[in-house]
């Protein structure tokens, strides 16, 4: 009844966070685009909050510093022996807006900028549904929002997975049992809907938060650049510690 | 899928955090509990079909060392096959690489929530009782909890007494059978020490030298403190309480129906120094029930008068007998004389 330890854990992977400093300049897109996915809303959300931007502000913030650091590779410089990436990030965000402060005394408008094709309309909507206590500490909502990225973003690849593996059914089981609304939806009833008994149902469900917790390392594994930080945002993620 | 709510959110986290139970027998049903250590999962039994408690460990283990501690555990409990004790079935690691256990599942509520209940005082004795005859045996089997307290301790459904959660117990040098151990030849316990330094148990249950660090001094008069401690919380639904002084505020203070008998066996539990509190958990045992039958304990000199208060009350027949004799005899004298 045991096994390898960590056998579920990804072994090989793909860190965005060490491929900000790779060679070719495809596999340093690439990684930028991993980390804008999971970074962008947070950071547009803290700088809503931690610097008082008005929408507009906060989108030109954000949008200026993505570009400014990808083009500059300032994120490259990051030490994982000194702090967690998201930190090294939000640190850098912090300056960033601050610099742009004092140079221009106000954030304006960009005009010339590339714009990153962003959602912020609905972060804004989402913001908007925050309570005053979770706006207390613009800190504590970056990391909040950050794991909600990488959840939101891991139930996006996991779908996707399931459509690869012609598993539809396993992920509209969990989307609709454990994404859903209806806290009272039991097996049974999910069962009648989906015309599958209860162990189908039971296997199925099972199945899927396996393939969803594997989904989520691997995307953790992704945001962090060494082993220690992997298993250290893994704990602030999902509350365990790998052994 | 972009908007996630924060319920949603947690139940995602705590999803995710569920134990990976796949290539077990088991089958997850739900979270029952969360400790210092570890969290408690119901999980069904698939091959025998019934329903066992999985406590798993959650917290940060870079060392290996709460691992260790859960496997010390699990082994502990397996060395004490007694009503009192819930047993174990069995110990491995997930497929994740956590350690787990698995235990029989106690349908229960913890002594803390039991004790809302309105009990009266010889029934909470009664109960207490069982508590301390569980610690003697697991003291018989050379072993300390070194963590009693209320939450720590279930009432089962027949009204069964069980005590948990072993993750701080140790063994120790076994003594022999009957014997009281001095200060001198009591066996002891190495404390453990958390990575920050902290000591490991709960403070307002913990006796001063478990308080204190001092690994040395620690010993079953150690587990016979927290008793006490336990004692004090059943008569008055409070944790102990210090005054500023650091004092122990006497129960009788909160509870005024509290006797002074069954006060001094929980002050006698709670002293400060070891020699001074009963030496075993066999010897607080035999006291209870000399308080339950109504007879002087060793924990109290009663005054003359509480004495025959005490005696009145035990023997009220002969008492109402003679009272009758002496009516008669007076009655007979008066009309003689008459």
């Amino acid at each position: 009844m045991t096994s390898e330890p960590n056998s579920h854990f990804p072994t090989t992977r793909f860190s965005a966070v060490k491929g900000l400093r790779n060679a070719d300049a495809e596999t340093r897109r690439r990684s930028w685009n991993a980390l804008i996915a999971v970074y962008w809303r947070p950071s547009y959300k803290y700088t809503r909050i931690r610097w008082k931007l008005d929408p507009e502000q906060a989108q030109d913030a954000i949008q200026s510093f993505f570009l400014t650091a990808f083009e500059k590779q300032y994120l490259a410089d990051f030490d994982p022996s000194i702090a967690r990436f998201r930190t090294y990030l939000r640190i850098c965000l912090d300056r960033f807006i601050l610099k742009e402060r004092q140079s221009s005394d106000r954030l304006k408008r960009g005009g010339d900028i590339e714009h990153l094709s962003l959602d912020f309309a609905s972060a804004d909507s989402e913001l908007n549904r925050l309570t005053a206590s979770a706006t207390e500490r613009p800190d504590r909502l970056f990391d909040q929002e950050w794991v909600r990225s990488i959840l939101v973003l891991s139930i996006h690849k996991f779908k996707a997975t399931c459509v690869e593996q012609e598993k539809e059914i396993n992920f509209a089981l969990f989307e609709r049992y454990d994404l859903g609304d209806d806290a009272s939806l039991t097996y049974a009833q999910l069962g009648e809907q989906f015309a599958l008994s209860i162990e189908t149902v039971t296997n199925y469900l099972a199945w899927a938060r396996r393939q969803f917790r594997q989904t989520v390392l691997e995307t953790i594994a992704e945001l962090t650049a060494t082993e220690e930080e992997y298993r250290e945002e893994v704990l602030a993620v999902l509350g365990i510690k790998l052994t | 899928m972009t908007d996630l709510s924060d319920k949603k959110l947690e139940r995602l986290r705590s999803l995710v955090e569920e134990p990976d139970l796949s290539g077990t027998k088991y089958r997850m049903i739900e979270k029952i509990a969360s400790g210092g250590m570890g969290s408690v999962y119901l999980v069904l039994d698939g091959e025998l079909d019934r329903k066992v408690a999985l406590k798993v460990l959650t917290v940060p283990d870079s060392s290996g060392q709460m691992a260790h501690r859960m496997i010390r555990e699990a082994k502990v409990i397996a060395r004490l096959e007694h009503p009192a004790i819930v047993p174990i079935h069995d110990v491995g690691l997930l497929p994740d690489g956590r350690v787990f256990y698995i235990m029989k599942y106690v349908e229960g509520v913890t002594l803390a929530r039991f004790r809302e209940r309105h009990l009266s005082v010889p029934d909470l004795i009664r109960l207490f009782q069982r508590i301390v005859d569980a610690v003697a045996f697991v003291h018989s089997r050379s072993i300390l909890h070194r963590d009693l307290k209320p939450s720590n301790i279930m009432v089962g459904s027949f009204g069964e007494v069980l005590v948990m959660d072993f993750g701080l117990a140790v063994a120790h040098a076994h003594k022999a059978e009957n014997q009281t151990p001095t200060s001198a030849q009591a066996p002891t316990a190495n404390l453990e020490k958390t990575a920050s330094g902290e000591i490991m148990g709960t403070p307002a249950y913990m006796s001063p030298e478990q308080a204190s660090g001092d690994g040395e001094s620690v010993d079953q008069r150690s587990d016979i403190y927290s008793l006490g401690a336990v004692l004090y919380y059943l008569l008055t639904e409070r944790h102990p309480s210090f005054s500023p002084a650091g004092e122990l505020i006497h129960p009788r203070q909160f509870n005024r129906e509290i006797s002074r008998r069954i006060e001094a066996i929980c002050l006698r539990c709670m002293s400060q120094s070891r020699e001074s509190r009963y030496q075993s958990a066999e010897s607080l045992a035999r006291d209870l029930v000399r308080y339950l039958d109504d007879e002087p304990v060793d924990a109290y000199r009663e005054r003359l008068w509480e004495v025959a208060t005490r005696w009145a009350a035990r023997n009220k027949v002969i008492l109402l007998i003679l009272a009758g004799y002496l009516i008669v005899r007076y009655l007979v004298f008066f009309f003689l004389r008459v």
